[in-house]
């Protein structure tokens, strides 16, 4: 249960999309989050839904992991869906069924919610191919470079991208010695199935309480061992994986760039329906 | 030639508990030292002193002749000296093996060409290039410690210290971290200091430090130590099946020689067994 959340969960493959610099793979997704917002019509979900599978394809991850990030949120991207096809009112709408509980569908409240639920779902798969082609430590270091300017106004950019690394690190581990704990309390007659969300609360605190003194163990742990292995900040510091702007960013960029100007021409020709 | 020499060494954590109290130990190039004694009888405390992560109280500690009470030191100290902790999951800092690995040579400035070869190297001492590009939390617990030799490798110290690094394995993630390490010492000369439990791993070992409240009672060879009963009994140890073995018969009259060797022990069961009536 807990494994199936994506973060941090790297794919191995060879692929252009792996090989792809992490910090045109970050602005890229940037603005492909920026692409499904500005998308109006079904036309221009097209075009980005295309972009996005075509980078599936190339990066060579199977559906089967892509799948597992949206399993994680089915229930988010479920919500708002129904929230929106009941809730969700406009003018001139057609009411497509109003009986008994469930009221209020329309037209344009079903297109809404429709529409809202791709948004979400297209968000989540994009953002998941960046984690599950990149490593973490590739990541990191793609942040910690496009957001090297800020390190000279004493922003201390090198740090945040470490700690950003050993988190990403550190939660599978974290998820398997929460999963354990659980096991074992379970084996001890706890319970955290059943009474009120107060109640599950609760139950949840000897869970948390092992982890949290376990988990500045370990933290204790890992500084001695990085002071071992000559940890000394960022002074003198040499990055062994390079960042290179290559012609498959340049390919993806170009892409992209493609794909949001068809995504502008479908707004303003083919009609906003949102 | 002493790699390390330790003189009369004091620390303590807190004033009314000290851990060692005058520990000396001379470590020799190229030897393959195990460090026997009782849970909480400060063998940890002493290797963290050894690479500096602690400083002493009192005496001296000397590091390939760099003293390691000094602060401007420690770098220096800590390139020539690794350890490889318990717990696999809590000395990784990377996620995937190779990133891991190039940590060290990383933080030593060491320029992107050798740290490649560093990483070369250090992969296929240790057996882990198959899994250089995997997730290290998906690793079993031998693999996870290999990985840790591969980190400590690239960092190409002369001294390497493991603090229980087995403990913590089954018994073939046991047998796959120990022969990587006897390999480095035979093949790389390279000085290995291994704390333990598991008395079959101290058995192959060149000298044997038995730390007891705080101080080194006695080193010896492995033979050496496990046929000194009363050092075993008052350090709480115990022998290697085969030494009890061979201790009982003697003490039952049956003379066979003191062994550490299984086959060895057979061997001589056998002859005894054969002997005609
Ligand atoms: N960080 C610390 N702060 C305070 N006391 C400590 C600390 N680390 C160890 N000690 C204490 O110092 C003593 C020696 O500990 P040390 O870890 O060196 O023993 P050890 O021989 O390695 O034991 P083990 O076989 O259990 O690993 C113990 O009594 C322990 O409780
Ligand atoms: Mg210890």
């Amino acid at each position: 249960m807990l494994k199936d959340v994506v973060f941090g969960q790297y794919y191995p493959a060879k692929s252009p999309v792996h090989r792809m610099d992490p910090r045109s793979k970050i602005v890229l997704l940037i603005l492909y989050i920026v692409m499904i917002f500005i998308v109006k019509n079904f036309w221009g979900f097209l075009l980005t839904g295309g972009l996005l599978l075509a980078t599936v394809f190339l990066s060579k991850v199977p559906l089967k992991s892509m799948l597992r990030s949206v399993k994680a949120i089915i229930f988010i991207i479920l919500f708002t869906f129904i929230i929106n096809i009941f809730f969700h009112k406009e003018d001139g709408a057609k009411i497509l069924w109003d009986v008994w509980l469930i009221r209020n569908v329309t037209d344009k409240s079903l297109y809404y919610a429709i529409f809202m639920a791709l948004r979400l779902l297209l968000l989540v798969l994009g953002s998941s191919i960046l984690t599950l082609t990149t490593t973490p430590v590739s990541l990191t270091d793609g942040i910690e470079s496009l957001l090297k300017p800020l390190s000279y106004i004493k922003f201390p950019v090198h740090e945040l991208a470490l700690i950003m690394s050993i988190a990403l690190r550190f939660i599978p581990t974290l998820m398997e010695e929460t999963e354990r704990i659980i096991a074992a309390q379970k084996a001890r007659g706890a319970d955290f199935e059943s009474g009120n969300l107060f109640k599950r609360a609760k139950a949840l605190l000897p869970v948390l309480i092992p982890l949290i003194t376990s988990a500045f163990r370990r933290a204790e742990e890992l500084g001695d061992a990085m002071d071992a292995r000559c940890y000394n900040g960022s002074k003198n510091r040499t990055k062994y994986k390079k960042l290179k702007f290559s012609l498959v960013d340049l390919f993806g960029t170009v892409l992209s760039l493609t794909v949001l100007a068809g995504v502008i021409l479908c707004n303003l020709y083919l009609g906003a329906t949102i | 030639m002493n790699v390390i020499e330790i003189k009369d060494l004091q620390f303590s954590y807190d004033e009314h508990q000290p851990v060692l109290k005058g520990l000396s130990l001379t470590v020799k190039e190229g030897e393959f030292l195990a460090v026997i004694g009782r849970n909480a009888s400060g063998k940890s405390t002493l290797a963290r002193l050894i690479n500096g992560l602690i400083s002493p109280l009192s005496g001296e500690i000397t590091v390939l002749n760099i003293d390691a009470r000094k602060k401007e030191n420690l770098y220096e100290i800590r390139k020539n000296v690794g350890i490889v902790f318990q717990n696999p999951d809590n000395q990784m800092v990377a996620s995937i093996v190779e990133d891991d690995v190039v940590f060290g040579p990383e933080n030593l400035g060491i320029p992107r060409e050798e740290i490649g070869e560093r990483l070369e190297f250090s992969l296929k001492e240790t057996g882990t290039a198959e899994f250089r590009e995997s997730m290290a939390s998906k690793l079993s617990g031998g693999q996870k410690q290999r990985v840790a030799i591969a980190g400590i490798l690239a960092i190409k110290p002369k001294i390497l210290i493991l603090d229980e690094s087995t403990s913590m394995l089954d018994p073939r993630g046991r047998e796959e971290v120990m022969s990587v390490v006897k390999k480095l010492n035979r093949k790389e000369k390279m000085t290995v200091i291994t704390i333990t439990h598991y008395m079959d791993e101290v058995v192959d070992c060149d000298r044997v430090a038995v730390l007891n409240d705080g101080v080194i009672v006695k080193t010896g060879t492995p033979k050496e130590i496990f046929s000194d009963e009363k050092l075993l009994e008052a350090t709480g140890m115990e022998p290697p099946v085969s030494m009890k073995i061979s201790l009982a018969l003697n003490k039952l009259g049956v003379n066979t020689p003191l062994t550490l060797d299984k086959q060895t022990l057979l061997n001589e069961l056998l002859k005894l067994t054969k002997k005609p009536e």
